[in-house]
């Protein structure tokens, strides 16, 4: 539809009706009468489109939903932030450093009370703890209603896995979270060093990990059911206990692996199960 | 009256002229039409910004590699050595640069088919080192600023904001437009050309000998095969990449395998393999025409007959019907 009607169209509709007038004038026979009818319902129809597409542009009042504020931080074993470069003990004991924490957040759901579920449209966020960027927290603007818990996935679903020139929420095959030799969107991006006692020293690992295999679907409960009002505003915190990768409950081998990207298949499974299981929510509640 | 009808007319035009980017027709091909995403249908402007991003060096960090320094139309798009070194770091590439034709049938991109889609793949050339090395975002800055770029995106996209996720579909859209079915076989096929004994005869070692992989239509069974090139692969540098198609599904039985190469338009495409380490179709012949039976990496196509029974004139015959796939007038067809 061309913008020059969209953006105004009771003028054209004025205009059109006024050409309807003049033609009435001119002139009154059959052909006349089926051409007037033919010509206003095409303009109506013009109109009722270009109209329909305005509507669509986003102008939610707010007052309608209700607003939640979410943060998703990356914490230690004391629950306290993960700082980067400082050196934090694994369950398996070893002691690693963080560089960087960046991972996908993506399909949010919200579940109702019977069962029936809110979903988020184009629902793609890059969560991200590096040196430049602390993003972690996000809005989310969700019908009015009695919710019992939180659904989402960490990485890409495997329908848009491989679509690298689609671009979904924040999803980007430019922003260094895919690989373009396996192609697929990588889901948890980690590095940072880890103390090896055969050399005594610090040593880089990187944990790139993604593949369909991998691509996990979890659900938080809200402590009890949450009755969302209109135009109220909320505060959850999802802690995501980022030491987990590492070895709960599976227990990795930084030294024999310090490098998990696309494989080993088991390894990164196992790291997959450890970070999608270090999620929790900590609170919900009325701001 | 009449000019009543006019106005409505170009009341009604004037609403579709912002689409004015007409689809790109394929023709039908021998297998078929061409297939192509439905999220990025070829359109007339999208195949032309797509041929003029393949031929332009300024998609490079030194503004001086194109996607054609690699891919020459001369040569069926291949570049007519083993392993180039005319990437931005001057460093040799790990494989040899594929010829482009009928991509649009291929899943798998890559001669480990790791790049799942024509899409997809144009960000590993863009950004590798030895490649065109460059950083996305500096890319679009360059193409953003430039005279002529925004302009024929908006033509394209309704929008002058480039991005690299329409980048990668115009040049997609332009290689799938890159077919090759005219060859001296195809005329043949299809009833406007006598064969010549010597090709027919050569039809024959071909469907007894090769037709398995190289599928007739395409003459690739667009799969992965292990061709005994190889006995042993130990080497796991560089992700693994000497490992084949193994490097991707992480499967042992897909070790020292790589895809099967269309044998059409092979005139052009010396040197062969994947590594390019055959400079002559005889050479190629005098690795196949032996016994396979002994190495367990090779496929096992290749053990169920005795290749070295192939006699000279099999193999002169047969090199006879493999030229006759070559097209001649698709390197023409370039510019």
């Amino acid at each position: 539809m061309p913008a020059k009607f969209c953006r105004n169209p009771t003028t054209f509709i004025q205009s059109s009706r006024q050409q309807v007038i003049n033609i009435i004038t001119l002139k009154e026979n059959k052909d006349m009468k089926k051409f007037i009818i033919t010509f206003a319902v095409l303009a109506m129809v013009l109109a009722v489109a270009c109209k329909k597409e305005k509507d669509n542009t986003p102008n939610d009042t707010p007052s309608t939903q209700s607003k939640i504020h979410v943060e998703m931080e990356a914490v230690d074993a004391d629950e306290v932030a993960i700082q980067l470069g400082k050196i934090y003990t694994t369950a398996t004991g070893d002691s690693v450093t963080f560089d960087f924490i960046r991972y996908w957040v993506s399909n949010l759901e919200l579940v109702r009370e019977d069962g029936s579920v809110w979903k988020e449209d184009n629902s793609y966020r890059l969560i991200e703890r590096t040196s430049s960027k602390l993003r972690e927290e996000f809005s989310l603007e969700v019908p009015p209603g009695k919710y019992t818990s939180v659904r989402f996935s960490i990485g890409v679903a495997p329908n848009q896995n491989s679509s690298l020139d689609s671009v979904i929420g924040e999803l980007d095959a430019t922003l260094g979270m895919s690989w373009n030799w396996n192609t697929g969107y990588i889901f948890m991006k980690n590095e940072g060093t880890f103390y090896n006692s055969d050399s005594m020293s610090f040593q880089p690992y990187m944990y790139h990990l993604g593949m369909n295999a991998n691509y996990k679907t979890l659900t938080l409960d809200f402590p009890m059911t949450v009755d969302l009002e209109a135009g109220a505003e909320y505060e959850s915190h999802i802690a995501y206990r980022a030491l987990n990768i590492f070895g709960e409950p599976n227990a990795m081998d930084l030294k024999a692996n310090p490098i998990l990207k696309v494989g080993p298949a088991d390894q990164t499974a196992k790291a997959a199960e450890n970070y999608s299981g270090a999620f929790e929510l900590h609170h919900f509640m009325k701001k | 009256m009449r000019y009543a009808w006019i106005l409505l007319i170009g009341i009604l035009g004037s609403c579709g002229q912002e689409n004015a980017n007409a689809p790109y027709v394929f023709p039908i091909t021998p297998v078929g039409e061409v297939p192509q995403p439905a999220h990025n249908l070829a359109t007339e402007k999208g195949v032309a910004l797509g041929k003029k991003l393949f031929f332009d060096p300024m998609l490079s960090a030194n503004n001086a590699v194109s996607c054609a320094t690699c891919h020459h139309t001369d040569k069926a798009f291949s570049d007519g050595v083993a392993l180039t070194t005319m990437g931005i770091s001057g460093n040799p590439l790990l494989r040899h640069s594929p010829a482009l034709f009928n991509l649009a049938w291929y899943e798998g991109l890559f001669w480990d088919g790791g790049s799942k889609n024509i899409e997809a793949q144009a960000f590993g050339p863009l950004t590798h080192p030895d490649e065109m090395g460059i950083d996305l975002k500096e890319l679009i800055q360059k193409l953003q600023a430039d005279d002529e770029y925004p302009g024929l995106f908006k033509e394209v996209w309704g929008t002058d904001s480039i991005t690299t996720q329409k980048l990668v579909r115009a040049l997609a859209q332009y290689e799938r437009t890159l077919l090759s079915f005219n060859s001296p076989y195809d005329k043949r096929v299809a009833g406007n050309q006598a064969a010549k004994g010597e090709v027919l005869k050569g039809e024959k070692v071909f469907t007894q000998y090769c037709s398995a992989c190289h599928t007739p239509g395409l003459f690739t069974d667009l799969s992965y095969h292990a061709n005994d090139i190889d006995t042993a692969i130990t080497d796991r540098s560089h992700e693994l990449t000497h490992f084949g198609r193994y490097r991707i599904t992480n499967d042992s039985i897909d070790l020292g395998k790589f895809k099967t190469p269309s044998l059409r338009n092979l005139a052009f495409t010396a040197p062969y393999m994947h590594d390019g380490r055959f400079a002559t179709l005889d050479d190629v012949f005098a690795h196949y025409f032996r016994d396979h039976t002994i190495n367990p990496l090779a496929d096992s196509l290749l053990k169920s007959q005795d290749y070295s029974q192939v006699d000279p004139q099999q193999k002169k015959a047969l090199k006879a019907f493999l030229m006759s796939l070559s097209d001649s007038s698709f390197i023409r067809a370039q510019p």
